[in-house]
This record gives structure tokens, sequence and C-alpha cells, in this order.
């Protein structure tokens, strides 16, 4: 794929119901990064619905319970970058995170604030 | 309206004092289980509503998340002690401050959540180490931070709180 375009969407799958708020509304865990500080996301530009879906029915055993859609001028305002690394194919990590605990919180809660939730 | 009774000897519910093995134990959660649907019962005056709903609400986040990658996503599970420290917390919270959201992190914490509404939001959470780890936005306006915890609530907290609420 071309270099991450700031005006590209991106998508985070959720496996977890207590990451979404009744609401419909997206909660901070879902966007915590792992110990390696690279939040695993998909890049789903040009794709239609049923192919961003199809995505999620491949990477575990489990389908997704819904996605977070959150667009890469968001990620890029928190201060995070976007690394296109193609591996599944549309693959990429938001990266750049802060060290301190509270700091990822609150990028996190900053990211699930902008985030748009689908459900399957 | 909710009323808050001492524990005192023997008649302190189980769930209040530090469980043990609870991840693996089914009898032990079970017993929590018909301990907390007790005291939500007409002739129980021990919790108020939302008080009984957040606990719980705890138990089954705990529940649910104390196996490791339980988000799949590798993450870490919620231990006992994250468990018990936010038994704590919720047990000295003002009462005019409403119960909050129990929340799972996938770093093992586990998170107490108010929002009031779009870009209104406060997080705090615990792992069982005596840390409170925050964050919080407010219209616009952004905190962070980390404080000590051990028996009363950081009146920095309590202080974000009330902010919220504003």
């Amino acid at each position: 794929m071309n270099p991450v375009d700031v005006t590209e969407t991106l998508l985070r799958f959720l496996y977890f119901k207590n990451h979404y708020r009744p609401d419909q509304t997206v909660r901070h865990s879902a966007f915590i990064p792992p110990q390696d500080r690279r939040l695993s996301v998909f890049r789903i530009l040009g794709l239609r619905e049923n192919e961003v879906w199809a995505l999620g029915e491949k990477l575990r055993p489990e389908p997704p319970l819904g996605r977070a859609d959150i667009n890469v001028a968001a990620v890029r305002e928190t201060g995070l970058t976007v690394d296109a690394d193609d591996i599944p194919p549309r693959h990429a990590n938001i990266v750049g995170w802060p060290d301190e605990a509270s700091a990822i919180k609150l990028k996190a809660m900053e990211l699930a604030e902008q985030a748009i939730l689908h459900l399957k | 309206m909710s009323i808050a009774i001492p524990c005192i000897g023997c008649d302190c519910p189980s769930f209040l004092t530090r469980p043990s093995g609870v991840g693996g134990d089914r009898g032990y959660s079970e017993k929590i289980i018909e301990e907390i649907a007790g005291m939500w019962s007409p002739r129980s005056m021990t919790f108020g509503g939302p008080l009984g709903e957040a606990l719980i609400s705890l138990f089954a986040v705990y529940k649910e998340c104390s196996q490791a990658d339980w988000d799949g996503y590798g993450a870490a599970p919620i231990t006992a002690d994250a468990y018990d420290e936010v038994q704590k917390i919720i047990k000295l919270l003002p009462s005019s401050i409403r119960m909050p959201e129990i929340v799972a992190e996938p770093t093992g914490e586990i998170g107490l959540e108010w929002r009031r509404g779009r870009g209104q939001v406060f997080v705090m959470s615990v792992s069982g180490r005596h840390r409170i780890n925050y964050a919080g936005l407010f219209s616009g306006n952004k905190v962070h931070g980390s404080e000590y915890f051990d028996e009363t609530l950081p009146v920095m907290i309590i202080g974000h709180l009330r902010r919220l609420y504003s």
C-alpha cells in the first residue's frame, strides 16, 4: 500500500465487550498498547464494509465483536504515529507512546474519544 | 437511598476481606455471588443499588479477565491484589460521587471510569501495588499522573472527580 495518508481511516478490532460502552462509545482500554508499545490496527482505505469485516475474520478463531474506527489525523493529533508494516496486508501499528503509564492512559483516552464504534 | 453499615467482627461478608485463589476456586466465586445477591434482597439494608451494582460488575470483570489474553491481544491477567484494591477504593468514594464503571485494562490494571459526555472523562486504575494511575479529559483540558494509595483516597483524585461534575 501507499504511505499512510492523514485522511485515511484505521480500525482496531474489538474482541471484548468491556472495551465499549452500552451507549456505543469506545473505552480507552481498547487503545492501550501492549508491552511492546505497538498498537495493532488496520488500514481500510478503499474497502467495502463486508471486506472490512472479512479482515477481522482471519485474525483469530473467534470473530470480533466490533471495531473502533479512527482517522489518522486524530492519531497524529495525540502525538502518536502510524507505522504501516503490511504484515498481514493492510496491517499497521500505532507507535510513539510515552513511557509513563498515566500518559499512555491519557493518549488512549484521547483516541477513544475520537473513535467511532461499529458492532458486528 | 444508601445506608452504610460497618462490618464488625464475624459479620463481615467474605468478599470484603481478601479473597484467596479466586481465579481457580469456582466454589468460592459462587459463594461471593450468593453473598452479593443476598445484599440486594428487599430484606437487606447493607448496600444501596449503585454500590451493589459496582461490586457485582467488579467481580464479573475480575472473573472474566483473570486469565491471560482475555482481550485477544495478549492482555495481562487481572490479579486478586488488583481486585482487593478496587474494592477498597469503591468503599472510600465520597457519597457525593457517583459509582464508576469498571474497566479491565490490558496491562492487568482495573480502571474506574467516570464519563459525563464526549471529551469529559476521568479514569483511575490500580493493579494492587498501592499506586493509582489516572488520566482525565475535561472539555479540552487534560490531566494525568500517579498517586500513592494506602488507606485514604488522595485528595487530588477527589478533586479531579469533583471537577468532572462541576
